[in-house]
């Protein structure tokens, strides 16, 4: 069977037919690609090795699931799944404590990292993702207010004036705006932090 | 004009994973079972 001539789809139903060898050719196509991009976001050869071999869990699990849906993009999906798995690695890697240098002694003096602030980013990227998503679950007319107010800049005065309300019921939506994206943020997990 | 690229850094070369880390997958994939039972619930299991 010639699997090198093989669509990415046709490994992935071979694979699910039960031959490993599907798998192993799928990997063998995109490892280049999938461990450069975590490597270069993690910059440890090991680590990145660990976030590849997880990535690669998800995905087997995935497919046995039958969740997997082919739209001829299993590149695009498996970076997103190596995207937040180094998302993952980096908020977990906030959690742990760390060695804090002393006088004497600073690592990070010597060792510079090329991105300094690179998961910071994508942290803070994340998270404007999973707020934008929840937003758009607003009520329209607290949607609306929060948009004026936080995108726009405009004061309640003038958002009074563009949505036809009074200045008190503007600052009211905004309130319940808020109040609502909270219960949405507790019931989805999301937090403002990156710890 | 010289139009080489030269690449400072390990991971803008297209680098490849350990050949164990791809052992360890396919350990995995082969000893990964997953089933459906009748009443919609599911169960993993790793069976080496």
């Amino acid at each position: 069977m010639d699997y090198k001539a093989m669509t990415d789809a046709q490994l992935i139903r071979l694979y699910l037919e039960g031959e490993e060898q599907g798998l192993a050719f799928l990997i063998s196509k995109h490892e280049q690609r999938i461990f450069s991009y975590i490597l270069s976001k993690i910059q440890d050869r090991d680590l990145a090795n660990d976030v590849f071999q997880d990535t690669f869990v998800k995905i087997i699990k995935t497919l046995r699931r039958g969740k997997y849906n082919e739209e001829g993009k299993f590149l695009n999906w498996s970076l997103r799944i190596a995207h937040n798995l180094v998302i993952d690695h980096f908020r977990k890697q906030k959690r742990m404590p760390t060695v804090a240098p002393n006088d004497e002694y600073d690592i990070f003096k010597i060792i510079k990292d090329g991105s300094p602030d690179a998961e910071s980013e994508m942290i803070r990227e994340q998270i404007e993702k999973d707020l934008h998503r929840l937003i758009l679950e607003l009520p329209e007319e607290q949607l609306e207010v929060l948009k004026l107010r936080h995108f726009s800049g405009l004061s309640f005065k003038e958002i009074a004036d563009q949505t036809g309300v009074s200045i008190n019921t503007a600052l009211g939506r905004m309130r319940y705006a808020l109040i609502n994206l909270r219960k949405l943020m507790e019931k989805n997990h999301v937090s403002l932090t990156s710890s | 004009m010289d139009n080489t690229t030269i690449l400072k850094h390990e991971y803008q070369i297209n680098a490849k994973p350990n050949p164990q880390t791809i052992q360890n997958i396919l350990n995995f994939s082969r000893s990964y079972h997953r089933q459906e039972l009748d009443n919609g619930l599911s169960f993993e299991m790793i069976q080496n």
